[in-house]
């Protein structure tokens, strides 16, 4: 695996060099580091054990060279949201870690600061804290997604969903697979009911993990535009005069 | 993609005018049935307005009505989640200023029909209701009156 090196700077009013570094000051840095990748890697959906390496520990006052696969978007996703103070848009538990190295690393007086495109900013400590999340909201709950099925089966049963808030990878049964198999429903838009958990997180609900399938709907539309004119026929006659608003009124008050 | 809902009086107009070729709304009722055709928007139904709906009907057509939109329309459930986006809007209404009798009941319908399309993703709700409208926000615009079409038809 192809990996990307990010220079990081650790700084702080007693660190000139390295050698001002105590071993296990470096050791908790690696480890809350280390664990920051780990669950930014696993929140988004990559499941190998995480190649992050320190591949140079050099003066200024420290720098430390980190390797890190290349194909995680490190920067847009971590990175950015920890400079900018975005942190609603990380995941629950990269903030978690996030919080808690940025505690470390207060306590010390020292600040973590990234070189990102010839700049060097302040990601999380002493300079630019990272404040602690608030509580999160997580409900087991189940939810109806309609979607297009973008890939069925394997070896490991799962329906994956394409919605217009994303995609599902839903964990299923493999009597469900086969019969959406039987069905052709590759391509095709389903509806189906998962259980799942969700977290809530400013700006909306997030589907933590994988949901798993309960039920595939009867929902299998045609043209929406037939669909609503089918409606019309099937009900036309029972609608004609009534007032629409008045039929709310009556029944909401 | 953006995903609409909309609330009971919406969908019963926009059937009547489609119905009616002499409805002053049937042109842009089919304009925007077109631009669900061409998946430039999709159209779901929340349950508290399913069943609104099928209280202007004969229980006798009940069962027929149901499958038709179980079977052609994406239907939008209340589960925990929607409660609690339902609990939010209400919330903030109450912090406005205090509601008063029946106008509570109806603002309590409302704030479920919102909080079920929020959770399933929906964009937009579209409502006659004038209560409804001041509701918006939470991330969830609320707009009165018809879906209208939102691109130039294509040539």
């Amino acid at each position: 695996m192809k990996g990307k090196v990010y220079r990081l700077y650790l700084e702080g009013q007693d660190l000139l060099g390295p050698e001002n570094l105590p071993l296990k000051d470096l050791a908790v840095l690696l480890e809350g580091l280390g664990g920051l990748l780990e669950a930014f890697a696993l929140e988004q959906g990559y499941e190998e054990p995480l190649p992050a390496s320190l591949v140079g520990v050099r003066e200024g006052s420290v720098v430390l060279e980190v390797s890190v696969a290349a194909a995680l978007p490190l920067e847009e996703g971590l990175f950015r949201p920890l400079e900018e103070g975005q942190y609603h848009h990380l995941g629950p538990k990269t903030r978690e870690k996030a919080y808690l190295l940025s505690k470390e690393l207060v306590k010390e007086d020292r600040t973590l600061k990234l070189e990102r495109a010839g700049k060097v900013k302040p990601l999380l400590g002493a300079a630019h804290p990272v404040p602690a999340p608030t509580p999160l909201l997580v409900v087991e709950d189940v939810l109806t997604l309609y979607g297009e099925v973008i890939r069925l089966g394997g070896v490991e049963p799962k329906v994956d969903l394409r919605t217009p808030q994303g995609e599902y990878h839903i964990r299923a049964q493999r009597e469900d697979v086969k019969a959406l198999e039987e069905e052709n429903a590759l391509y095709r838009e389903i509806g189906v009911r998962v259980r799942a958990r969700l977290a809530w997180e400013e700006g909306g609900w997030r589907v933590l993990g994988h949901p798993e399938l309960l039920e595939v709907l009867p929902y299998r539309p045609g043209d929406p535009q037939e669909a609503f004119i089918g409606l019309a026929r099937l009900v036309g006659e029972a609608l004609r005069g009534l007032d629409p608003e008045e039929h709310v009124r009556r029944l909401r008050g | 993609m953006r995903v609409e809902a909309l609330d009971t009086d919406v969908l019963i107009a926009l059937l009547q005018a489609l119905e009616n070729p002499g409805h002053p709304e049937h042109a842009s009722a089919k304009a925007y049935l077109e631009e669900l055709s061409r998946g430039v928007r999709k159209v779901a139904l929340p349950l508290p307005v399913v069943s609104e709906f099928l209280t202007g009907l004969e229980p006798q057509k009940w069962p027929e009505v149901l499958a038709y939109l179980e079977k052609h329309f994406r239907l939008l459930e209340l589960n925990k989640a929607a409660a609690i986006e339902a609990a939010r809007f209400f919330k903030a209404r109450l912090d406005q200023e205090p509601l008063k009798g029946q106008e509570r009941q109806c603002v309590r319908t409302d704030t479920f029909i919102l909080g079920i399309a929020k959770v399933h993703g929906c964009t937009k709700v579209y409502t006659k209701d004038k209560r409804m409208a001041a509701l918006t926000g939470q991330g969830l615009e609320v707009e009165e009156g018809l879906p209208k079409a939102i691109q130039d038809p294509l040539l």
